[in-house]
């Protein structure tokens, strides 16, 4: 009996001596301005003043009664995630499809459809902020036929939000592309052939059998691309800053202004924050928990 | 009649579309040796010259060298501080089965979840509280503690290493960090690449963090030297378009030559993940 408590301490030891290193940097960094940010939201703090005070859920109530920049924010951000999510999935699954069955030059498309995401994302935001606003401008200068697209994307409040979206995709697609060539060449070939055999034809085959096999791949790519939406940032500021208006404004980006903006109302700043924790635990909790009732063994 | 295998037509269509996926970068990248005149006589002409003065100006206008070196030390030390320091948790936590084990392992990869804005107004605070602002090895300080990733890779690839390995080296008497060090970190190779490419990818090219912490001229990045650019040059695209080719360069070569290991470490992060 002895033995094993001393046995069981020297594991707990050891255990600690691991994990020491990171749970501490972890809990100076990660853990205290979490618990700290949590408390704050139910305070009028402005960053400046030693004693904030506290004022219980009013910075909740008002920012679901009496905020509507920050309901509007919320829209955005789930309108800019909703199409993210679709149409870089689907773009990048169909296109490793493509280049997975029977196309000579793999590792080249592959290579270099992953390249902007190499890039930051204030240097791929600059890039469309050229391409918005000058060279697309001159390319509809070329022809009458291209008139058309001579229009305001950033300016326009109607168009910036799909001028951001576009801009994003563009980002992430080499990033899922690779997830799914990788889930690919994972799928045995003689149940593609089979499926042949049998008459599938191309999309039924993508269909009903590409697309349950892959379920792995998809819930990893739909995950990432829901969590990386809902926080999205760096590329909104840098193309549009929020605009015109508030247009363009992602949760985010709110939550930015209102801390480090003019109002410096930090508190009032970290009740949002703590709102748009819950929602994206919210959301991966139910995906993650749809992905897994819908995954078959290959 | 259907294209078979061996037709180069559906690669031929897809080089033409990755030809158009790659256009705004071409145009950037064309645009950098152009004179401001010529690029505002026209976006898409080809250079007359191979003018490189905008080069010269995007060197000085980025404080290039500076923010090179910042960049270097930042994704330096923060990719082996977490490597580090998640490998040793990542395999113990992996090892050990006690209710405290998982109980940690729960703690340390929950933040995945967490957006860095829920904590990001304290996180500041702490940082100028703590003094560690405007200071490149303060700020790898706290992109350890978002190992919960690395973490996580390591749990589940440290499954893959049978346990005979340790019960062997336990009855040679070896000192369990000797044995970790000597034994174990090189088997977790492939695990510490996906890590250190992730990880180097996220942290050369983050901007909020640094942009809030590192607020001196002379501890700023490349990042938030091409952001602050748009406020000094509004749309002076010939110097513009070069730094963002110049801050671009370092990545997209380091890219090239590894690609096959960052390719395979990201498809191999996201299986495991």
């Amino acid at each position: 009996m002895n033995r094993i408590l001393q046995r069981g301490g020297k594991q707990t030891a050891s255990l600690l001596l691991f994990t020491a290193p990171f749970l501490i940097v972890f809990a100076v960094f990660f853990l205290y301005p979490l618990a700290r940010g949590v408390v704050l939201s139910f305070t009028d703090w402005n960053g400046i003043q030693r004693n904030a005070v506290y004022n219980g859920l009013n910075n909740y109530v008002e920012l679901f009664t009496d905020d509507p920049r920050f309901l509007h924010s919320l829209w955005i951000t789930l309108v800019f995630t909703a199409l993210t999510v679709i149409v870089s999935n689907f773009v990048s699954l169909v296109l490793a499809v493509l280049i997975e069955s029977g196309s000579r030059f793999k590792n080249t498309l592959r290579t270099l459809f992953f390249l902007p995401y190499v890039f930051s994302l204030v240097v791929v935001g600059f890039t469309w902020k050229i391409m918005y606003i000058e060279i697309i401008p001159d390319i509809a200068k070329l022809s009458p036929a291209l008139e058309f697209l001579n229009l305001d994307y950033i300016g326009n409040p109607q168009l910036a939000l799909y001028a951001v979206i576009v801009m994003n995709i563009w980002f992430g697609i080499g990033y899922y592309l690779i997830i799914y060539l990788a889930g690919i060449q994972t799928i045995d070939s003689s149940v593609m052939e089979a499926a042949s055999i049998d008459g599938a034809t191309g999309w039924t085959r993508f269909r009903v059998i590409m697309v349950p096999l892959l379920m792995p791949s998809i819930s990893i790519c739909v995950f990432t691309s829901i969590t990386s939406s809902l926080k999205i940032f760096d590329a909104i500021f840098v193309l549009t800053g929020g605009g015109p208006g508030y247009a363009t404004e992602s949760i985010a980006l709110n939550i930015y202004y209102e801390a480090f903006g003019s109002a410096n109302r930090f508190g009032y700043g970290m009740a949002k924050s703590v709102v748009l924790g819950v929602i994206v635990l919210i959301i991966s909790y139910f995906q993650l928990k749809f992905f897994k009732s819908r995954e078959v063994e290959a | 009649m259907r294209a078979s295998k061996s037709s180069p037509l559906p690669g031929i269509a897809l080089l033409a579309l990755l030809a158009a996926y790659l256009f705004p970068v071409y145009l950037i990248a064309l645009n950098s040796f152009k004179s401001f005149r010529e690029i505002f006589e026209s976006f898409l002409a080809f250079p007359q010259s191979f003018y490189i003065d905008n080069y010269v100006k995007a060197w000085s206008s980025t404080n290039f060298a500076k923010a090179i070196t910042n960049n270097a030390v930042i994704t330096g030390a923060s990719v082996v501080g977490v490597i580090l320091v998640t490998a040793l948790a990542g395999y113990k936590l992996s090892r050990d089965r006690s209710r405290l084990s998982w109980s940690i392992y729960m703690l340390c990869t929950f933040p995945f979840l967490i957006p860095f804005y829920t904590y990001m107004i304290p996180l500041v605070q702490l940082s100028k509280t703590l003094h560690i602002t405007n200071n490149p090895l303060g700020l790898s300080l706290i992109y350890m503690s978002t190992g919960s990733f690395a973490i996580f890779l390591f749990h589940a690839f440290v499954k893959s290493i049978p346990r005979e390995i340790d019960e062997s080296a336990y009855m040679d008497g070896c000192s369990e960090l000797v044995f970790f060090f000597r034994i174990i970190f090189p088997l977790l190779k492939p695990a510490v690449s996906s890590v250190a490419i992730l990880y180097a990818l996220w942290t050369w090219n983050d901007f909020l963090l640094p942009f809030l912490v590192l607020t001196d001229k002379e501890s700023a990045t490349l990042t938030i030297n091409i952001y602050k650019l748009f406020g000094k040059f509004g749309s002076d695209w010939d110097v513009i378009t070069a730094s963002l080719m110049l801050s671009s360069l370092p990545i997209v070569l380091l890219y090239i030559a590894l690609q096959k290991y960052i390719i395979s470490g990201i498809a191999a992060g996201a299986v495991k993940g």
